[in-house]
């Protein structure tokens, strides 16, 4: 099927032409939640590389488990979503470390990713700082919202809340992280 | 905390811009006409996150790489591409070829195909063997010509009820639930009734001993598995306990202690490890490891959680 075409397919028709064996509707899924996906890992773990191969690794398992996926009213960026922290917890316990840690860490040693100017990269090392004394869930409310971008009605849909209640909690979650950073400038 | 919902909309107002491609400057300048110093501050932050996520970005070379990667190794490598792509399941397809593929089974062991007898045997609610299975039961029970050997069968086909919802749990087969449920109400109707007529012709006491450890052995082993499964999975189950509950509270009416013997603790030790070991075997077989891996899984890392170790190899393997 031409290219065209996959930009016009819906999510659930490739899934099910991929479940068919058709590798290339897997590769248009693919295409669509990479950058997401992408975002999300390296928003929790501190160099490109391990968020490169943990990214694949979650659509390597995407792909596995598209044989159980159904719809039933959770899109698949939702779904692969799930499958990036099971990844991620399994990738924490390898390393022995905790979820929270490592977020904290985030980006601080990634000297060799060129594409983060050294302000930046000092910025999100001091936010990153702050977004891990949050609780887990105003974390990715924020991940999910402010980092990938997404909709708060598709914040919601990923994480099982309504899209009112994400854009409530949002705005505590930003103010918490205002205090925390306050609190800090104020010693 | 209360919310400020002005203040609340207005940030959102101002996320949605930044989001459309405005400039911090721009927004901010917005921002300063209502004099809130605190909603500036919280405008602060969002523009941090927002210019900062940037850097997160993955690069085109690793996207377009990545994908050939991936496509090609699934490509590669048959183990990568999910079951039902790899090799169609004949029996998941229609249930008329289950049918008639069970009918021709039948047929097959007339002749004597022990084969397919042990396969069935290890056979859940859902697979295509598994009407074969229940038959085999319903003959094998035929056979008997005693009341106690009556029991026996019933109480076997009672603890193999169990002992698939057990697997099917380990599996995530929570729609396969039912038909091993009902079996297991069945299968109690049936052997209360054996167990009654019994009582009454020869008040067995050794059969009140096993009544009250099998009774207690049951719940404890629907409790388990109801720890192990989603909500929706537990309406079903919660109709087994009951009724096991209901049972293990009949138990101190017949008069039966609640200590079993060395014997019995030997026996349900025994059935408990036949248990565990049905269960390793099934998930080491459908995540292609070995039973050895699933039970250090099993009781080094998930602290004796099925639901643990089936989380474990999927996440491993793919799934939510």
């Amino acid at each position: 099927m031409s290219e065209q075409n996959n930009d016009a397919a819906t999510d659930v028709e490739l899934i099910t032409r991929a479940k068919a064996g058709e590798f290339e509707a897997f590769g248009e899924l693919y295409r669509r939640y990479i950058a997401l996906i992408y975002r999300y890992l390296r928003s929790r773990v501190s160099l490109k590389e391990e968020a490169e191969d943990l990214a694949e690794e979650v659509f390597l398992k995407a792909f596995q488990g598209l044989e159980r996926y159904e719809e039933r009213g959770v899109p698949y960026g939702a779904y692969l979503y799930r499958i990036a922290r099971h990844t991620l917890v399994d990738y924490y316990r390898k390393r022995d470390s905790q979820p929270s840690a490592a977020t904290i860490d985030t980006v601080e040693d990634d000297q060799s990713d060129p594409a983060l100017h050294v302000d930046q990269r000092e910025q999100f090392r001091i936010i990153a700082h702050y977004l891990g004394m949050l609780p887990q869930s105003d974390q990715e409310v924020i991940r999910l919202r402010l980092l990938l971008e997404l909709s708060s009605e598709e914040t919601g849909q990923w994480l099982g809340k309504r899209a009112g209640t994400v854009r409530v909690q949002l705005f505590r979650a930003i103010k918490k992280l205002r205090a925390l950073m306050a609190d800090d400038e104020q010693r | 905390m209360k919310v400020n919902m002005r203040r609340m909309e207005l940030l959102e107002d101002y996320i949605a811009r930044l989001e459309g491609g405005a400039s911090y400057d721009e927004v901010r300048r917005d921002a300063e006409i209502h004099g809130d110093e605190g909603l500036l501050a919280l405008l602060d932050v969002v523009a941090h996150l927002h210019t900062d996520a940037g850097g997160l970005d993955p690069e085109p070379a690793f996207i377009n790489a990545t994908e050939v990667r991936i496509l090609n190794r699934l490509k590669r490598d048959p183990a990568q591409i999910p079951r039902t792509v790899r090799r169609p399941s004949l029996l998941r397809q229609r249930r008329w070829v289950r049918v008639s593929l069970a009918f021709c089974l039948a047929l097959v062991l007339v002749f004597g195909a022990v084969g397919v007898v042990d396969a069935s045997a290890a056979s859940l609610p859902g697979d295509g063997l598994y009407p074969l299975k229940r038959a085999l039961e319903q003959v094998q029970l035929g056979l008997t010509i005693r009341a106690s050997a009556d029991a026996e069968r019933l109480q076997a086909q009672i603890q193999e009820r169990l002992a698939e919802m057990e697997q099917l749990a380990g599996l995530g087969r929570y729609e396969d639930f039912g038909v091993a449920v009902d079996g297991y109400l069945r299968g109690m109707d049936e052997w209360q009734a054996v167990q009654q007529a019994q009582g009454e012709d020869a008040g067995d006491e050794a059969g009140g001993l096993d009544a009250a450890a099998n009774a207690a052995a049951n719940v404890a082993v629907l409790q388990r598995i109801m720890e192990q499964v989603p909500e929706q999975a537990q309406a079903a189950l919660q109709r087994a306990l009951a009724r096991a509950e209901e049972h293990a509270a009949q138990q101190p009416a017949q008069g039966a202690p609640h200590e079993p013997g060395p014997d019995q603790e030997e026996r349900q030790a025994q059935h408990e490890q036949e248990r565990l070991n049905r269960q390793a075997e099934q998930i080491a077989a459908k995540y292609e490891v070995t039973v050895e891996d699933v039970l250090a899984v099993y009781h080094d890392l998930c602290s004796e959680n099925w639901g643990c170790v089936r989380t474990h190899y999927r996440n491993a393997g793919g799934e939510e």
